[in-house]
């Protein structure tokens, strides 16, 4: 290294070399000390923000958690409602305690006008027809259990209506 | 609230509390460095501080982000210069009109007193003409009194490529005071 190289490097050094005001380092200490105190203070409320709303989905979940049960367990119910008559008329037509024979559905199908079921009603027996058996069919498939409740039949044993019209019906389907 | 949550985070608090120690003695062995490097870009001591500070506060934001804490000196260099450049761009007005008021005043407060304030000028403008990758080394280099392996490690350069680019900003720096 020449002498000038030498100079450059005292002026350079000098004009770089200045001390801070002493006290640089506690008051950067202080600084730091503030940025920490407000970061525990961010993280202090993070954390509690993180446990309220916790706290919160676990309390609209505990309280939505029945209404779901009982929206779910309605489409149940209603689909039990729809079978009812079709387990009524199972329970009829399993009946120990029926002692006559009880009619098949297909009967009933004629009126559809169906060729095969048409073909297949011709094969039956006249009995199977016949207005009595028709009755008591009507009984068990026709009226459900809680229209018969509400409304106490004034003539018991007698259900003309829906009598009538399966035998209009299975008329119209002979002929 | 805080109250209610200490429970909930004491390991971060404990952790918090353990870089804060950790981190106060990396500022007892770097506040000089970090103020002088602000220095030798804003000229105005209470400027240097500041961004020094800001430098150190933005640096214990991301310490547990530094993996290598060897190289924290150079980290702070880097953070430092750029609030420095940031700095100066942002109050350049500012710094100059304190500059002149300092000197009407006739104090000379920011350089060494055995350098004349006229031949601090003339350094000072001959380091501002060097190119930045050649500033960079020559400051660093003055800051740590020409110790070439501290400076590369600064920089994050080969320990020849920082001697080579001293020698050029040398050899710019003597054509420009002569």
């Amino acid at each position: 290294m020449n002498k000038d190289e030498d100079r450059i490097d005292r002026l350079i050094q000098s004009v770089l070399n200045v001390d801070p005001v002493p006290g640089l380092e506690n008051r950067i200490v202080e600084r730091v000390r503030s940025e920490a105190r407000v970061r525990r203070v961010f993280i202090r409320r993070l954390a509690a923000g993180a446990g309220l709303a916790s706290a919160v989905a676990l309390v609209v979940l505990m309280i939505g958690f029945p209404q779901r049960e009982y929206q779910s367990a309605e489409p149940a119910l209603a689909s039990e409602r729809v079978a009812e008559p079709a387990e009524v008329s199972t329970s009829v037509n399993n009946s120990p305690s029926s002692s006559q024979p009880l009619p098949v559905l297909s009967p009933v199908g004629i009126a559809v006008g169906d060729p095969l079921a048409t073909a297949a009603s011709s094969a039956l027996p006249t009995e199977a027809l016949s207005p009595a058996s028709l009755k008591i069919f009507s009984l068990g498939t026709v009226a459900p259990p809680l229209i018969t409740a509400a409304l106490p039949d004034p003539n018991p044993g007698q259900f003309e209506i829906p009598a009538f019209s399966l035998l209009a019906l299975n008329e119209g389907a002979a002929e | 609230m805080d109250d209610f949550a200490q429970p909930l985070n004491a390991p971060f608090v404990v952790m918090e509390a353990d870089l804060e120690r950790e981190f106060e003695t990396r500022i007892a062995e770097s506040s000089t460095l970090a103020f002088r490097v602000a220095y030798s870009v804003l000229r105005n001591r209470e400027d240097a501080e500041e961004a020094a500070q800001e430098a150190f506060a933005r640096a214990y934001r991301n310490f547990s982000s530094l993996r290598d804490r060897a190289r924290f000196r150079a980290w702070l260099v880097r953070i430092t210069w750029r609030l420095a450049i940031d700095r100066q761009r942002a109050s350049k007005r500012r710094s100059l009109r304190e500059q002149i008021h300092v000197e009407s005043s006739g104090r000379e407060p920011c350089t060494d007193t055995t350098v004349s304030h006229e031949l601090a000028k003339q350094v000072w403008r001959a380091i501002d003409g060097l190119p930045e990758k050649l500033r960079s080394v020559t400051i660093l280099a003055g800051i740590e009194e020409y110790n070439m392996r501290e400076v590369a490690e600064l920089l994050g350069l080969p320990e020849g490529t920082v001697k080579s680019r001293l020698h050029e900003a040398r050899q710019r720096l003597r054509k420009e005071l002569q």
